[in-house]
């Protein structure tokens, strides 16, 4: 036991009314992995997140953080959520500062830091319009940039780009992996997209459907710069897709 | 607490039944049988006069902008001139409810026949339909929702008007039996002829909801596009200015009489007098002083508890409920029990303006603020935002909307409330005063300059209203 994990989960159920969703779920993450959930619909991917964030109890079962139990939302976890969720009555800077409101910086500290996550988001010149002026891709942007802008320990993304067209979800997931590497946030994203996953994660967990369950934990030891036309690339999406639809 | 001033719930039980056995159904009788002539009467006229609009342009380019304009005036300031044509007898009741019922039914169904979705308009005309099959599958369907949005509008606003008319000048219906007890001190008579107008408004609503589920089964377009009302000024002059022009003839050749309908110069000479001795403004000033300050007392309460009830489900769950049956109750019918209580200077208008903008402040705070989007509850949550900056940076402007129609609805309602006020205490200054006493002397000019003055204020309020809303709640705009 040299490094304990930072999150674990120890027999988490979950059931609405009388539909189990998940069942005895067990995972351990370490400190800076990217870990990926994949899974078809309705496998309860999203409901783990919004538990580790603690938006919603576990039925039963313990979600460990740094040792100690989530009972709630902490500073030290944040979640970007599949719809941008921006507040519409507020401009872009200010959405971003949002993430801000429970630091103990400066006015001026903090919009130095906003613009500089603009910069990194490359909205710069869209700091000072209003959501509804956005584009989908711009205003998930800016949900990324409020989620990571207080840099918390964990980071969880539930299907970000899930709306968004093929030519901006691979910029964006270029982004998220430069941030991740950057910053060394353990980091947890949902998705539906194979190829997402692997060309993102360290570790790809794939559930089975209700009650959700791990089926296979495939870990990713590619290079960092992957090539989505790589014969091992291909390979490990195929593998994995075999594992989400061939589960009957 | 004597009789005289709060009567038990036994008392009040009793008098009830009383009542029951002597004339209480009989004069509700009489009150929702008027309701219904005027608001048959006034959909048949208001559904034709909607459609000759909405099909027939020139029509609409000459007759719109002045029914518009008269639509600006509010139905209490027409009480007094109807009450000089009519007298004070069902003529008026009639008069009074066709007003009220003409304006809803013909504006809403009209702006939803201008405003039939693109998109259908577009497979008509790639399916050939005819003009007939045009109106039949795409208008009437289209206007349909919105006609019966007039409706439900035009008969609870017929049924309040109707109330404040008898509460006015009758001598028989529900609000004459109310006024009745009122002056005979006999406030258990009042607190059941309140609770028989509370209960026929549930039960007003609860009819037309139901019969607007079984009318209109599909969903409704999201609200966007609304047809713009086009004005050309020269086309839009030429009505008014006819009419004026055979109002003006026919008092100086005398066919039409002269106590009822005085000349327009009459109307303008008295309008400069009333303006160069200061009889106006000072009425004008009375009016507006109490409108402000019953106004901001009911918009204050209106906005903390709507805030309050909303957040705190729990206290909101003991008060809700009980706000919501006392909304059913016909504002005016507050008025005799206000006087009996508050009394009849201007603590009373000013209580009772207060009442009249709590309700939609308070229901339109309330409604928004519950059913604000919950995804943006859960990013605050997730983000920590609590306390005040939640409620400034979430909850606030989240039901912004909601909370500015309220605005503006209570800023109406606080007008019109000083105005149904004046009317019920005349005694004070004020331009409702001034109408109502001016009615008693059949002093034509000065009734006709009391309802440009309302209307006037009226429009402006409104337009304020609006302007306000419209800056509040600027980011919902695309560009």
């Amino acid at each position: 036991m040299n490094t304990l994990p930072l999150i674990s989960f120890r027999n988490v159920c979950k059931s609405w009314n009388q539909v189990t969703v998940l069942q005895n779920f067990n995972l351990d993450i370490t400190s800076g992995e990217l870990v990926v959930l994949v899974g078809s619909s309705g496998c309860g991917k999203s409901t783990l997140l919004r538990m580790l964030v603690g938006l919603e109890p576990a039925s039963s079962g313990d979600i460990l953080v740094s040792g100690k139990t989530v009972s709630g939302v902490g500073n030290e976890r944040g979640i970007i959520f599949q719809e941008p969720r921006l507040f519409p009555w507020l401009t872009v800077t200010e959405n971003v500062l949002l993430g801000l409101a429970n630091s103990p910086l400066s006015g001026s500290e903090k919009n130095r830091l906003a613009l500089n996550m603009l910069e990194r988001v490359q909205l710069t010149d869209f700091a000072n319009v209003f959501p509804s002026q956005l584009s989908g891709g711009m205003a998930q942007r800016v949900a990324i940039a409020r989620g990571i802008i207080a840099h918390p320990q964990i980071l969880m993304l539930d299907e970000p780009f899930g709306a968004l067209d093929a030519l901006t979800r691979h910029t964006l997931q270029q982004q998220l992996l430069e941030l991740h590497l950057s910053t060394g946030s353990t980091t947890l994203l949902v998705t539906h997209d194979v190829e997402e996953a692997v060309a993102l994660a360290d570790r790809v967990i794939v559930l089975s459907p209700r009650p959700g369950r791990i089926r296979e934990e495939v870990k990713i030891t590619l290079p960092h710069t992957r090539h989505r036309d790589d014969i091992a690339f291909i390979d490990l999406c195929r593998h994995i897709r075999h594992l989400i639809t061939d589960v009957l | 607490m004597p009789i005289q001033i709060l009567p038990g719930p036994f008392d009040v039980a009793n008098t009830a039944l009383s009542l029951i056995k002597n004339n209480l159904f009989s004069q509700w009788g009489f009150s929702l049988q008027y309701l219904a002539m005027g608001l048959i009467s006034g959909t048949v006229a208001g559904t034709l006069l909607g459609a000759l609009f909405g099909l027939v342009p020139a029509a609409a380019q000459r007759g719109e902008p002045l029914f518009y304009t008269l639509a600006q005036i509010p139905t209490l300031a027409w009480i007094p001139l109807f009450m000089v044509v009519f007298g004070i007898g069902d003529g008026l009741k009639l008069a009074v409810i066709i007003k009220t019922t003409l304006i809803p039914v013909t504006i809403n169904p009209r702006q939803a026949v201008s405003s039939v979705p693109l998109t259908l308009s577009e497979v008509a005309k790639v399916m050939r339909f005819t003009r007939w099959q045009k109106l039949r599958w795409v208008v009437i369907p289209s206007a349909l929702p919105d006609w019966f949005t007039g409706l439900r509008l035009a008969l609870s606003q017929g049924w309040v008007s109707l109330i404040v008319v008898e509460l006015l000048a009758s001598s028989k219906g529900i609000g004459y039996l109310m006024v009745w007890g009122r002056q005979m001190f006999q406030m258990d008579i009042v607190f059941v002829t309140i609770f028989v107008i509370g209960l026929s408004g549930m039960l007003m609503e609860w009819v037309t909801t139901r019969a607007y589920r079984r009318l209109v089964f599909w969903p409704l377009p999201s609200v966007g596009h609304r047809a713009q009302i086009t004005t050309s000024g020269w086309r839009a002059l030429q009505l008014p200015v006819l009419l004026l022009f055979i109002w003006q003839c026919g008092s100086q050749w005398g066919w039409l009489d002269n106590t009822l309908f005085s000349s327009p110069f009459a109307v303008v000479l008295r309008f400069i007098s009333g303006i160069t001795n200061g009889e106006f403004e000072a009425a004008m000033f009375a009016s507006l002083k109490r409108a402000i300050i019953g106004g901001f007392a009911g918009i204050t309460a209106g906005l903390f508890f709507g805030l309050l009830f909303a957040l705190r489900k729990r206290t909101g769950e003991i008060f809700t409920p009980t706000l919501n049956i006392l909304r059913h109750i016909a504002l005016f019918a507050w008025l005799p029990l206000l006087t009996a209580w508050v009394g009849n200077g201007d603590e009373g208008k000013i209580v009772f303006i207060a009442l009249a903008s709590f309700f939609p402040m308070f229901f339109n705070t309330h409604q928004s603020v519950t059913h604000r989007n919950l995804q943006l509850d859960e990013v605050a949550r997730v983000l920590g935002i609590s306390g005040q900056l939640r409620l400034r940076k979430l909850i606030i402007p989240g039901a912004a909307v909601g909370i500015f129609s309220g605005l503006r609805l209570a800023l109406i309602y606080a007008w019109l409330g000083n105005i149904g006020a004046e009317y019920f205490m005349s005694s004070g200054t004020g331009i409702g005063s001034l109408m109502f006493n001016a009615q008693q002397l059949l002093d034509m000019p000065t009734i006709i300059c009391g309802m440009v003055l309302t209307g006037v204020t009226g429009a402006l309020l409104d337009k304020a209203g609006r302007l306000l809303e419209l800056h509040a709640t600027r980011w919902r705009n695309k560009d």
